[in-house]
């Protein structure tokens, strides 16, 4: 007979609970079988465990309810469309801010240890090969970032409001899609970013699948170390 | 399909429409259990069936989706205490949680009045 509680923490990992509420609520469940289990044996109750398990409910909806429950105690749980559905069309926004962020930062650490701040070095910076080399990678590392951190941020409040993983898709698809015409450039004292194609923007539309991909290894390793525990 | 569709999350239950009053009635015993004192999920269960001479009878695992959303609701507060070995989740009200109460025991009264008046007529 499976364990009672791997079987439990088992479902909950499959619902994709997050780690530290699915240990909460395995705790808490354990915690109210010993109780039950107790109070059999002070009654007299030939199988206690049998008994406990019995009055608990099978684990796996018992687990399904928490995760109702849990999926509609955050706002992200109660309206997935509208946060993984329509919210990563405003992904270009989110691009835009990561992007100026990170550039600010750049420019404060660059301009300000580099060149200390002097308006002349900097523009004659502007004109030196090796230094426009480093800023054009500089700028794509920036905006693979910018990909990244919005499709991390949809990934972690799938994560968090235990959603699943097919919402997280959506979202991350979303964000692949905008990945392809998203650019941003560098040219001598000019940095542009706008919306257009080119070849090698597929790499920026893989980048959001290959962090979904990565969230769902995660996910599929809590589950069979979760698996891994109910057959042992 | 439907269910199977709200169990992956992909559709949220049916919303509750609250203060529907008998959407409220666990709410307003488990608020009402935790006026004064601190309790845990098994004593909260035993509680609720000692002083509803059973009527109420939770099951044992039903308990906690409810604590879990009111927790949310910031209407209780919980904490682990180490007690005889055993770590306990306990549980106990805050001050919007007592507003709550305030807010469902109302109802509850108003709705539990008109019941008894409509019975009442019936039976006269």
């Amino acid at each position: 007979m499976p364990d009672y509680l791997a079987e439990f923490r088992c479902r909950l990992a499959e619902l994709g609970c997050p780690p530290a509420r699915l240990d909460r609520m395995a705790r808490e469940i354990a915690d109210h079988r010993d109780d039950l289990m107790a109070a059999a044996v002070r009654e007299g109750v030939a199988s206690p465990a049998a008994s406990a398990e019995a009055a608990l409910g099978q684990p796996g909806q018992l687990a399904e309810n928490l995760m109702v429950s849990y999926r509609q105690a955050h706002w992200c749980g109660r309206h997935p469309l509208m946060v993984f559905g329509f919210l990563p069309l405003t992904f270009p926004l989110l691009w835009l801010a990561c992007i100026v962020f990170q550039f600010l930062i750049c420019y404060g650490v660059i301009g300000g240890l580099v060149y200390g701040w002097d308006a002349q070095k900097i523009h004659l910076a502007g004109d030196d090969p090796v230094v426009y080399h480093r800023g054009v990678i500089l700028v794509g590392v920036i905006d693979y970032v910018a990909i990244a951190l919005g499709t991390g941020l949809f990934c972690w409040l799938a994560r968090r409001s235990g959603v699943g993983r097919i919402w997280m898709f959506i979202a991350c698809l979303t964000c692949a899609a905008y990945g392809v015409f998203l650019n941003v450039g560098v040219d001598p004292h000019h940095l542009f970013v706008g919306l257009f194609n080119s070849p090698q923007h597929w790499s920026q539309a893989a980048t959001p699948i290959l962090i979904a991909l990565a969230a769902c290894l995660y996910q599929y390793g809590q589950i069979r170390a979760a698996r891994g525990r109910l057959s042992a | 399909m439907l269910t199977y569709l709200k169990v992956r999350g992909m559709i949220a239950p049916m919303k509750k429409t609250n203060p529907s009053f008998l959407n409220g009635v666990p709410e307003l015993l488990l608020l009402q259990l935790l006026v004064g004192r601190e309790m845990y999920g098994y004593e909260i269960v035993q509680e609720i069936r000692a002083r509803s001479a059973e009527v109420f009878t939770f099951g044992e695992g039903c308990i906690y989706p409810y604590l879990h959303h009111l927790e949310a609701e910031k209407c209780v507060s919980s904490r682990r205490q180490e007690v005889e070995g055993r770590s306990r989740n306990y549980y106990r009200l805050t001050a919007r949680g007592g507003k709550r109460l305030a807010e469902l025991t109302t109802e509850w009264k108003r709705v539990a009045n008109g019941v008894n008046l409509v019975i009442g007529e019936s039976y006269a």
